[in-house]
C-alpha cells in the first residue's frame, strides 16, 4: 500500500514539473499558434543558472547569512526565472517573430535549432558542462513532515506548482492584461480591431512563460537531483506531448496532460518488470494514440474546417 | 431521366439541421439554388459532392446510390464543383491546375510512370491539349502563359481557371458555388457568357448554381430552388418564385 | 545562323554549369571547413544573382535541353573521383554523401506532399538493421538482404504513415517524432537488435568471388575499396534520381503537390488522399531503407546513434538547405551538408552548435533553399505549339 502511495507521490511531483513546461507550450501556442520547441532547454537553462549562482558566484552563502533559508531559495529562483523570462523573449525575437505569417514548418525547425544551440552553449561554457551535474540540495529532501508521507521537498514542489497555477489563473482571467492575452489567442484580428495591443500581449506572454519555465527547471532539477545539459530536449518533448494530450492552448489541459504522462511513466517503471526502459515508450505511445483518436486533447474543443 | 436526385436529404450538426429533408431533382438543365445566408445552400453542395456525410436521406446520381461516398469517389463518378473561396493551387502553374481537373479521368499509376513512360506521356499530352483547348475557350490570351503561376493572373481569370478545371474532366453535373462573388458587373456578364458557352458546347453538363446575383440567375437558370433554414420552400421557374410569398418572407422578413 | 549559335551557347552553358557544380563540390570536399562554408555561400550568392537578373530561367532551359551532356560531365567526375582525391577518408565522405542523398530524395517525397517526417532515421535504420541481421544470422547474400531491408522499411513507412494520414502540420510532426523516439528506445532495449552496443561484422557486398571490401585494380591502377562503394552508391543514386524526377513530373507527383497545397482541392479532383500519402511514405521509406542497407554493408558496423532523432533532423536540414520538392536541390543539399558535417568533426565540441546556427541562418535568410521549387515544365509536351516553354 505504501509502495503505491509513494509512487503516486512520485508521479504527482513529476507531473508538476511536466505540467509547468506544458503550460509554457500552451501559452505560447495559444497566443501565437506556434510550437516553441526550445522551451525545455530554456527550463534547463534556468536550473543551470541557479547552479551558477550557487556554485560559481557563491551567492547562496551570502544570502543565507542575511536571510532565512527559504527567502534565499526564493531570491535565487526569482533571479534565475527573471533570466529565463528575458531569455524566452530573446528567443521570440530571434527565431519566432521573423517567421510570423509564414509556413509553420519554419518556427518549428528554428525553435528546435535554437534549443539545440542553447543546450550546446551550456555544455561548452559551463565548467564541465558536458558531464552530469549534481544539483545543489536547496530543498532538504530528508526532512519529513510529520503526519503525512511527504518530504519537505515534495511538499514545496507541489505547493509551488499550485501557487503558480493559481496566480496564472488569476492573471489570465481577472486582469485586463491577462484577458487581452486570451482575446489575442482566440481571435487575432478581432482583438486588434478593438484596440488590444497585440505586440504587448505577446511580449508579456513570453515573459510569463519564460518565468514559469525557469521555475519548472528548478523543480525538475530538485526532483531528479542531477542535471545534464541535454536534458532539455526530452523534457521539452514530454512537456509538449503533455500539452497536446491535455489540449494545446489550455492551461488546465496542460496540467491534466502533465499528470497523465507522469503517472504512466512512473507506474510502468514501478510495476511492470523491466519497466524502467519502457516507461518513456509507454508515454509516447499514449501520445500517439491521443493524437490519432482525440487530437484536440482531453480538454480541447474540436474545430471543424469550413469548406 | 434524372441526373441527380436527393430524397429527404438531411444533415444534423449537433442539433442544428443545416439541411432538412430536402427532395431535389435535376435533369439536363441549369438550376439556381437560392436562399438567405445560412439557409444551407453550400452545405447542400457539400453533401452532394461528398464532403459531408448526410445524417439521413439518399443521394442518387445517374441511377446509382452515392449516399455517403467520399469526395474523390463522387468526382470519379462525374460530379465536379467549384468553391466560394476560389480554391486553386497557388504555387502551381495554370496548366498544372487545369491538369488536376483531368486527374479523375486519367489512369497513369506511379509504377506505370516509371515502367511505361511512353504510354503515360501519351496520356499527358492528350490531357495538356484538352486543357489548352478549354483554356482557349475561356481566355485565349492565357494559353501562351500556361506555365505562369496562378499568382500572376487577376481574380476573374482565376475564377475562370477554377471553372475550367471543373469541366475539363467532362463531368455530368457541375456545382458552382457563387461563381460571381467579388466580381464587378462587367466581369459578371463575362462569367455568364462563359457559363453559357459551356452549356452550348458539345458535352451535356447539368449545373446547380448558388448565386445571390439575380441577373445571373434569371439569365441562365431554367429553374430555381429556394432553401430557408435548411428546408426547401420553393421549386419553380424564376418568375413564379419571385411571386412566392414564402420566398419573399424568407428574404425580406415577416 | 542565329539558331546554331543559341544551340552551341546552351551546350556551353549546360557543360559549364555541371562542371562548376562538380568543381565546387570538389573544393568543398578537399578543403578545410572554411572552404566548404565559402562554397556554400558562393553557391547561394550565385543563385540569388541569377534569380535577380532573370538569368536563372535561361540556365534551367539550357540544362533541360542538354541533359545528356550535363550528365556526361557528372558521370566522368564520379568515375575519376578516386584518382583525384588524395586520401581514402575523403573518398569515404563522398560515399556517405551519396548514401545520404538517397535518403534525402526519399524524404523529399513526403515533404513535397506537405508531410514533414521526423522519423526518416527510423526508416534508414530499419533498412540497415534488417539487412545486417538477415545477412549475419541467415547467411543470405547482402544484395538480397538489402532488398529485404527496403521492403521492411517500406512496410514500416506504411505503418507510420497510417497515423500520419489523419493529421496535419504539428500533429504529424509530433507523431513522427514520437515514433522515431519509440524506435530508438526499442532498439536500445532489445538485445537481439544489438542493444546499445550495435551490430558489428556486417558482411560486405560481393560480385561473384570478389568482395567489394577489397581494393581493386583497374587499368593497372590501385583503387581503394571505397571506390567500389562509390561507384555502387552513385549508380543507385542515379537510379533514385531518375525515379524521383519521373514521379515528380507524373500524375502522381501532381497529386502530391496538390495535397501539399490544399487537401480539399486534391480530394475534390478525385485524388485518394490515403493512397497518395501512404505511397509517399512507403516510397520515401524504401529509399531510406535502401540507403540503410548500403550503409550497413559499407561500414560493417551499425549502432543506434546512427539512427536517432538528431539524424532525422539532419535529413530534414538537407532537404531544407537544398530546396524542398526539388530533387536536384535535395541531392546538392545532402552532399553539402555531409561534407560540412564531416569537416565539423574536427570541432567536435562545437559541431552541433554550428549545425543549429547554420540551420537558423538558412531559415532566416533563404528558406526556399539553394534550388527553390520549380514550376513543372513538361518536356514530353515540347511539341505542342501553344505550350511555349
Amino acid at each position: 500500500m505504501s509502495l503505491v502511495l509513494s509512487q503516486i507521490i512520485n508521479a504527482v511531483m513529476l507531473g508538476c514539473t511536466y505540467s509547468l513546461v506544458a503550460i509554457g507550450f500552451s501559452l505560447f501556442f495559444g497566443v501565437m499558434d506556434v510550437v516553441v520547441f526550445c522551451a525545455g532547454d530554456v527550463a534547463i537553462f534556468g536550473a543551470f543558472s541557479i547552479m551558477a549562482l550557487v556554485g560559481i558566484v557563491f551567492l547562496q552563502p551570502i544570502l543565507d547569512a542575511v536571510f532565512p533559508h527559504y527567502v534565499t531559495i526564493f531570491l535565487l529562483v526569482s533571479l534565475s526565472s527573471v533570466t529565463t523570462a528575458f531569455l524566452m523573449l530573446l528567443m521570440y525575437r530571434i527565431v519566432i517573430k521573423p517567421f510570423e505569417g509564414k509556413s509553420p514548418l519554419m518556427p518549428l525547425l528554428s525553435t528546435i535549432a535554437a534549443g539545440i544551440a542553447l543546450s550546446e552553449l551550456i555544455g561548452i561554457f559551463y565548467p564541465q558542462g558536458r558531464n552530469p551535474q549534481a544539483f545543489p540540495q536547496l530543498l532538504p529532501s530528508d526532512v519529513m513532515i510529520p503526519g503525512i508521507m511527504l518530504s519537505e521537498r515534495n511538499l514545496i514542489i507541489i505547493l509551488a506548482t499550485i501557487v503558480l497555477v493559481t496566480m496564472l489563473y488569476w492573471f489570465v482571467n481577472k486582469t485586463k492584461l491577462g484577458l487581452s492575452i486570451q482575446a489575442v489567442s482566440q481571435n487575432k484580428e478581432a482583438a486588434i480591431m478593438i484596440g488590444i495591443n497585440r505586440q504587448l500581449s505577446i511580449t508579456i506572454t513570453f515573459l510569463i512563460g519564460g518565468l514559469i519555465l525557469g521555475i519548472g527547471g528548478f523543480l525538475v532539477a530538485s526532483y531528479s537531483n542531477i542535471v545534464r545539459f541535454d536534458m532539455g530536449a526530452m523534457y521539452g518533448l514530454k512537456g509538449f506531448s503533455a500539452a497536446v494530450v491535455g489540449g494545446l492552448g489550455s492551461i488546465y489541459g496542460a496540467i491534466v496532460g502533465g499528470m497523465l504522462i507522469a503517472f504512466i511513466e512512473v507506474f510502468v517503471s514501478a510495476f511492470i518488470p523491466g519497466g524502467t526502459a519502457y516507461a518513456s515508450i509507454a508515454a509516447f505511445l499514449v501520445v500517439v494514440i491521443f493524437i490519432l483518436f482525440r487530437p484536440e486533447g482531453i480538454i480541447g474543443e474540436k474545430t471543424v474546417e469550413k469548406v | 431521366m434524372n441526373v441527380l436526385q436527393t430524397e429527404a436529404l438531411t444533415i444534423n450538426f449537433g442539433g442544428l439541421k443545416a439541411v432538412d429533408a430536402v427532395d431535389f431533382t435535376i435533369k439536363d438543365e441549369v438550376i439556381g439554388l437560392l436562399g438567405p445566408n445560412g439557409s444551407g445552400k453550400t452545405t447542400f453542395l457539400n453533401l452532394v459532392s461528398g464532403i459531408y456525410k448526410p445524417t439521413s436521406g439518399k443521394i442518387v446520381f445517374e441511377q446509382a446510390d452515392i449516399t455517403g461516398a467520399g469526395p474523390n469517389v463522387v468526382r470519379k463518378k462525374g460530379i465536379a464543383r467549384t468553391f466560394q473561396t476560389n480554391r486553386l493551387c497557388l504555387n502551381l502553374s495554370i496548366i498544372d491546375n487545369l491538369l488536376l481537373g483531368l486527374y479523375s479521368q486519367q489512369k497513369a499509376t506511379w509504377w506505370q510512370s516509371l515502367l511505361q513512360p511512353k504510354r503515360c506521356n501519351k496520356e499527358l499530352i492528350r490531357g495538356i491539349e484538352k486543357c489548352l483547348e478549354i483554356l482557349h475557350h475561356f481566355n485565349p490570351s492565357l494559353v501562351a502563359r500556361a506555365y505562369e503561376p496562378i499568382t500572376a493572373i487577376p481574380l476573374i481569370d482565376r475564377r475562370r481557371i477554377e471553372i475550367a478545371r471543373s469541366i475539363v474532366g467532362s463531368p455530368r453535373l457541375l456545382l458552382l458555388d457563387e461563381p460571381t462573388a467579388g466580381l464587378n458587373a462587367e466581369e459578371t456578364s463575362q462569367i455568364i457568357g462563359d457559363i453559357g458557352k459551356i452549356r452550348n458546347g458539345n458535352e451535356k453538363i447539368s449545373m446547380i448554381i448558388i448565386e445571390h446575383d439575380m441577373v445571373v440567375i434569371s439569365s441562365i437558370c431554367h429553374r430555381v430552388v429556394v432553401l430557408n433554414a435548411g428546408k426547401k420552400i420553393a421549386d419553380d421557374c424564376f418568375s413564379e418564385v419571385c411571386k412566392n410569398e414564402q420566398v419573399c418572407k424568407a428574404y425580406l422578413g415577416g | 545562323m542565329h539558331k546554331t549559335s543559341l544551340f552551341s551557347q546552351n551546350v556551353a552553358i549546360s557543360i559549364l554549369v555541371s562542371f562548376t557544380g562538380c568543381a565546387l563540390l570538389y573544393i568543398a570536399l578537399i578543403g578545410p571547413i572554411i572552404a566548404a562554408l565559402a562554397v556554400l555561400i558562393l553557391a547561394l550568392t550565385l543563385m540569388v544573382v541569377a534569380e535577380r537578373t532573370g538569368k536563372v530561367e535561361h540556365l534551367y532551359r539550357a540544362l533541360a535541353c542538354h541533359q545528356g551532356k550535363s550528365l556526361t560531365v557528372i558521370i566522368v567526375f564520379v568515375l575519376i573521383l578516386p584518382l583525384i582525391l588524395s586520401n581514402n577518408y575523403l573518398l569515404h565522405v563522398a560515399v556517405m554523401g551519396g548514401i545520404y542523398s538517397i535518403v534525402a530524395l526519399g524524404l523529399n517525397f513526403q515533404v513535397g506532399t506537405g508531410m514533414v517526417n521526423f522519423a526518416t532515421a527510423a526508416f534508414f535504420g530499419t533498412g540497415a538493421y534488417t539487412s545486417a541481421l538477415l545477412a549475419i544470422n541467415f547467411g543470405l547474400s547482402p544484395w538480397l538482404t538489402t532488398v529485404f531491408g527496403m521492403v521492411a522499411a517500406a512496410s514500416l513507412g506504411i505503418i507510420f504513415g497510417f497515423p500520419a494520414l489523419k493529421t496535419r502540420g504539428y500533429y504529424l510532426s509530433l507523431i513522427t517524432m514520437s515514433l522515431q523516439i519509440i524506435f530508438t528506445l526499442m532498439i536500445i532495449n532489445t538485445s537481439w537488435l544489438g542493444g546499445p552496443n550495435g551490430i558489428p561484422n556486417i558482411p560486405a557486398y560481393s560480385l561473384g568471388a570478389t568482395s567489394l571490401r577489397m581494393p581493386i585494380i583497374i587499368f593497372g591502377m590501385d583503387f581503394p575499396y571505397q571506390a567500389n562503394y562509390l561507384y555502387l552508391v552513385y549508380s543507385l543514386l542515379g537510379l533514385a534520381m531518375f525515379v524521383a524526377l519521373r514521379l515528380h513530373n507524373s500524375r502522381t507527383g501532381l497529386a502530391w503537390n496538390a495535397i501539399e497545397q490544399d487537401e480539399i482541392v486534391a480530394i475534390t479532383q478525385g485524388i485518394n488522399l490515403t493512397k497518395s500519402k501512404l505511397l509517399a511514405f512507403a516510397l520515401g521509406a524504401a529509399f531510406a531503407g535502401l540507403a540503410g542497407g548500403l550503409y550497413g554493408h559499407y561500414t560493417s558496423f551499425i549502432g543506434v546513434e546512427d539512427f536517432d532523432f538528431s539524424k532525422s533532423l539532419v535529413f530534414i536540414c538537407m532537404v531544407l538547405l537544398g530546396g524542398m520538392d526539388n530533387p536536384l536541390g535535395v541531392v546538392l543539399g545532402a552532399l553539402m551538408l555531409t561534407i560540412i558535417d564531416e569537416k565539423l568533426r574536427d570541432f567536435a565540441d562545437y559541431r552541433m552548435l554550428m549545425y543549429s546556427v547554420i540551420l537558423i541562418i538558412i531559415l532566416l535568410a533563404r528558406p526556399q533553399g539553394l534550388l527553390p521549387k520549380r514550376i513543372r515544365i513538361y518536356q514530353a509536351a515540347k511539341s505542342i505549339v501553344n505550350l511555349k516553354i
